[in-house]
């Protein structure tokens, strides 16, 4: 008996220490609180780099849909703005442009296999938004570049900004063998938006020709 | 407000206020929330700045009342100094506008910076940064009344307004001292504040306080040699590329002359902040010579635009008037 007791009084003594360490144990907000980095990246214009963006998953608010928070700082680092918003939680943020008078932020929604362009103004409100269903012959390019985003490069791919005008989004299209490209313009003046294919509009048209029809007063 | 920082030491605020946090948050009370929020499986984030919210609003509501309790005790110890208890009131009516600069013209730097030898460019304040327009939200407006450290000075004096007349004592004054030497004393403290600046290489900052005071006493020989001397230092730190070792970035903390201020400072190329040193100093050297700082930043200005001839006539100059002073010249 008394040999019985005396092996199951480690046991005891392990317990009551482990009931008093867990009692000493408090938690505080900032170990509750999670924010989990998404993407960051250069905000450009005129391949100048003007600022900075981090992405971050903030909150979840049900089994689709997450908080996001989308921090801005200048090109000094000096936090500008925080825009939250909710979205779905397949979302990556993959460039960003600064035309003068607004900024464009490119997304790409796997779930929906879709480019989602968002252009805030100056004060921080969301202007409007262009969306692009992609095809077969780009979603697997987008597909790639969302799970290989390469946080060292300052150069945007895909989009590039209008002064005062809004954004042109130049999107690789691969058919087979052959390559191509779209070229989508977004207003940021108006709700205004045209694409240009070079084999749907015939080869006889010039890229530049239309970049320049854009830049040209009317 | 001496008497009133008197009064949080003696009433033990800081340690009180420290006490009650920690309280709070070891509370079971707060622990159960806690556990609850971190057991949540969505909305955990927005739960806690929830509950973090409450716990500002509940600390700074404590701070406010710190505050007036403060307040109180200040007439208390005020009254035994022999100096009028009314200014404390006179004091909280100026605390309101504390924090807005003494001197707070709206700098004409185009007006400031253009010679006819050396032209004021535009190109030099052109600002194409990323920058909201900030506008604060909804929320943060119906906040700021209860995120106040302070309650608000009407308020105060409300408060204080009896016990001070119950307590005023007639033969109290507002000056125990001299009051030209006080005034004295004040604009000898706008000079050390830039001399201060440019000792701590807060050299932008300097210039700015230095241009505003400038403003205001235009034909201040010492205000004009610090300004020259600001761009010299300015000149000799963008050389050695450590500009940003003495001046701000601009940024959305500064108010819009200040950045105005700080572009120009970044938009200008070495020669540039020589000349505008050179031509801002030379048309006072005819008028400002008596100044023995004036003269010396005049020097250093011709030395870095090239202008040796003139700069040794200037050094002889020093030489002869300032036989003991404090710039050594070759």
């Amino acid at each position: 008996m008394r040999k019985k007791f005396k092996g199951l009084l480690p046991a005891i003594l392990l317990f009551i220490g482990l009931q008093s360490v867990k009692a000493q144990e408090k938690l505080s907000i900032d170990k509750v609180y999670k924010m989990s980095l998404r993407n960051a990246g250069t905000i450009i214009t005129d391949e100048q780099v003007k600022g900075y963006y981090y992405f971050f998953m903030s909150d979840k608010i049900d089994r689709k849909t997450n908080e996001y928070t989308l921090q801005l700082v200048d090109a000094n680092l000096n936090k500008l703005k925080d825009i939250k918003f909710q979205d779905s939680k397949k979302i990556a943020l993959l460039e960003s442009s600064f035309n003068g008078t607004s900024i464009v932020f490119m997304f790409y929604d796997d779930d929906q296999n879709m480019l989602d362009y968002r252009l805030y103004n100056l004060e921080g409100k969301q202007i409007s938004t262009y969306s692009k269903i992609l095809d077969k012959r780009s979603e697997q390019y987008f597909r790639t570049i969302a799970s290989q985003q390469d946080d060292e490069d300052s150069e945007n791919q895909n989009v590039f900004d209008i002064k005062n005008k809004g954004f042109l989004s130049v999107i690789a299209l691969r058919e087979n063998k052959k390559y191509t490209y779209d070229v989508n313009f977004y207003s940021s003046d108006k709700k205004r938006t045209w694409t240009y294919n070079p084999i749907e509009n015939g080869n006889s048209h010039q890229l530049t020709t239309l970049v320049l029809m854009i830049l040209l007063p009317s | 407000v001496l008497c009133h920082e008197l009064a949080h030491y003696y009433l033990n605020h800081s340690n009180n206020s420290i006490d009650k946090y920690v309280t709070t948050v070891y509370s079971d009370e707060f622990q159960k929330q806690i556990k609850n929020i971190k057991k949540s499986e969505y909305g955990v984030n927005s739960q806690l700045e929830k509950l973090t919210r409450n716990l500002l609003f509940k600390n700074r509501r404590h701070s406010r009342e710190f505050e007036q309790s403060a307040d109180s005790m200040a007439v208390e110890l005020m009254k035994n100094t022999g100096y009028d208890i009314k200014e404390s009131l006179t004091c909280l009516a100026l605390l309101d506008s504390v924090d807005k600069d003494k001197y707070h013209p709206q700098l004409n730097l185009e007006k400031i910076f253009n010679f006819s030898a050396f032209p004021f460019k535009k190109s030099w304040l052109e600002d194409d940064d990323l920058r909201f327009i900030g506008e604060k939200d909804e929320i943060s407006k119906q906040d700021e009344d209860s995120l106040k450290t302070h309650p608000e000075c009407s308020l105060r004096i409300a408060r204080l307004e009896k016990k001070v007349t119950d307590n005023y004592k007639t033969d109290s004054r507002k000056n125990l001292v001299s009051e030209v030497e006080f005034n004295n004393l004040r604009t000898a403290f706008d000079y050390q504040i830039i001399d201060y600046a440019i000792q701590s290489n807060q050299v932008a900052r300097a210039l700015f306080l230095a241009l505003e005071m400038l403003d205001e006493h235009p034909g201040d020989a010492k205000l004009q040699g610090m300004v020259g001397k600001c761009f010299n230092e300015i000149y000799k730190n963008q050389k050695s590329h450590t500009l940003s070792t003495i001046v701000d970035l601009p940024g959305p903390g500064f108010n819009q002359s200040y950045n105005a201020l700080l572009r120009l400072i970044q938009n200008l190329r070495l020669s540039e902040v020589a000349a505008l040193s050179y031509y801002f100093l030379k048309q006072h050297e005819t008028i400002s010579i008596n100044n023995e700082d004036f003269v010396a930043a005049l020097i250093t200005s011709k030395e870095h635009l090239g202008k040796e001839q003139e700069r040794q006539q200037w050094v002889d100059f020093y030489q002869q008037k300032f036989p003991k002073g404090n710039h050594q010249f070759k």
